[in-house]
């Protein structure tokens, strides 16, 4: 551990502050990987606090290198967030490094933030970066997490009724413009390059888009009960599991429909719980539907959808009541029942199913934005 | 063995194996397109430097290689030793690493630098790299 004084640093900016002092972490804390299409949302209640992991690329090579700022720019890619923190303030041509788009593009760094409940119910946030130094967020303490991806979170407040779009290392945020009955929207955002995207949505409700430049939010047909809509090359993808169509939103609010029969028809007459979920792994498109049939057995299907719907694994289990699947993309689906009932699903070989273990989501990677 | 001849940017022929010579993805595929029978110039390379790429390659390959009793202490004694020099040269064999495209040679020089900035402050990181230039000037 390094020298304690060297880190009590406060940064100030007109929007807010960031502390960073050594902390220890503390032993009680829940793990759970958050994944760019992950939410708090669906967090299983009672635990005190969120962790987010992240994940930390290798930079990248460059092709040449003509000035000293080049090189510096290498060596700067290697450090922890809270370096390249303090690095802006050791002279204007560093500052201008850091600040560079090329640099934005490439800087992504291991980090953790944890979300504590204390006291009273409004969470504190520790952000802590791969050299296991703290950034405690402190100006904003009202705002809840609603969802986090690369750097950019979605966080509401529920004092102002308001949502803002932010980048926690720096405690920046900015206001997004209203939602009528916000409160029954759940939001998610995408990011991708220097942009990003909001999608927010009501269980009964229409859709509505919002971009990063626009002023207002763009309200699109809403069609009864959808997924949690997913983002593959800057299209949002939901399945309405009433109409049992896969519904696809474009740039601009235009959005197209496709008949899907993937046997996800939620019927209130019928004895069966039906639950669909939506993932993307590897720019293809999955539907996984879970059929209750209770109490005796649950099923299992998982769906490719890219040109032709297409089975991918059938599976049934005798019990499993309450079965779920776990928030998370990437190569495993996890599911779990809240009696403790876990398995999961390995995209990259058939039908390849692992009782009791999940396993870890792909982790998802800080994003360097200071203005935005 | 096949050698391969390499010329610094001042003119200095350095001759090395084929196989340590292909340890930079640059050098190997300028091999691929012009072959081995005339040498490679390396402008960009200083003879100081280029000497020190060769040590690097060289000692990471024998340690690597079958029968080598070098202990990963050993290795990383080597290249804790390798990057002890001033900031002026470290920023040279960056630049050197990239152009030659010698990836574990650039991250431990990175690193090393990273590693440097790390755990100081902004005035003392200011001023270790202001008495790093006027070193070189």
């Amino acid at each position: 551990m390094e020298d304690d004084e060297l880190w009590d640093l406060v940064l100030t900016d007109e929007k807010g502050r960031i502390h960073m002092k050594p902390l220890e972490m503390p032993a009680h804390l829940v793990a759970i990987s958050l994944t760019p299409q992950g939410s708090t949302s669906i967090l299983p209640k009672g635990v005190g606090s969120k962790q987010y992991i992240c994940h930390r690329r290798i930079p990248p090579l460059r092709d040449t290198i003509q000035s000293t700022e080049e090189i510096l720019e290498l060596v700067l890619l290697r450090l922890p967030f809270s370096s390249v923190v303090t690095s802006r303030l050791v002279c204007k041509e560093w500052k201008s490094i850091v600040d560079s788009p090329s640099f934005m593009r490439c800087y992504s760094d291991n980090a953790k933030i944890i979300e504590e409940m204390e006291k009273s119910d409004i969470p504190t946030y520790r952000i802590i970066d791969s050299n296991n130094k703290i950034m405690l967020w402190t100006g904003q303490a009202f705002l809840s997490v609603d969802s986090y991806n690369q750097g950019l979170m979605v966080a509401y407040s529920l004092k102002e009724g308001q949502y803002y779009v932010g980048n926690p290392f720096f405690n920046k945020w900015k206001k997004i413009p209203m939602l009528e009955h916000s409160s029954h929207h759940r939001v998610r955002i995408f990011v991708n390059q220097e942009s990003y995207k909001l999608v927010a949505w009501e269980d009964l409700g229409s859709v509505l888009t919002f971009s990063r430049g626009q002023t207002c939010w763009s309200k699109t047909e809403g069609s009864g009960f959808t997924t949690d809509p997913v983002m593959i090359d800057d299209k949002i993808f939901v399945v309405d599991t009433v109409k049992e169509r896969l519904i696809m939103y474009t740039e601009g609010g235009s959005f197209s429909y496709r008949a899907l029969r993937i046997g996800c028809k939620y019927s209130v007459y019928m004895n069966l719980d039906c639950k669909t979920y939506l993932r993307a792994w590897e720019r293809k498109l999955y539907a996984v539907v879970i059929i209750e049939n209770a109490p005796y057995s649950t099923k299992v299907r998982i769906w490719e959808i890219p040109d032709k719907v297409k089975l991918v694994s059938e599976k049934v289990f005798d019990v499993a009541v309450g079965l779920a699947l776990e928030v998370g993309s990437g190569q495993y689906l996890n599911f779990s029942t809240s009696d403790g009932f876990t398995c999961s699903y390995d995209m990259k070989v058939n039908n390849s199913w692992e009782s009791r273990r999940s396993r870890d989501v792909s982790p998802i990677s800080v994003k360097y934005y200071p203005n935005l | 063995m096949v050698k391969v001849t390499l010329k610094s940017a001042e003119g200095d022929v350095f001759e090395v194996d084929e196989e340590l010579a292909l340890e930079s993805l640059m050098v190997k595929n300028m091999i691929e397109d012009v072959g081995l029978d005339s040498a490679i110039s390396l402008p960009n390379v200083s003879s100081t430097i280029l000497a020190k790429v060769i040590e690097y390659i060289k000692f990471h390959m024998d340690a690597q290689k079958d029968g080598s009793k070098k202990t990963s202490e050993e290795i990383k004694a080597f290249d804790d030793d390798f990057v002890n020099v001033g900031i002026p040269t470290l920023f040279e064999m960056v630049l050197a690493s990239n152009y030659l495209n010698v990836k574990s040679l650039l991250s431990l020089t990175c690193n090393t630098v990273a590693n440097m900035i790390k755990t100081k402050p902004p005035a003392e990181v200011k001023e270790m790299f202001t008495s790093a230039k006027q070193a070189k000037a």
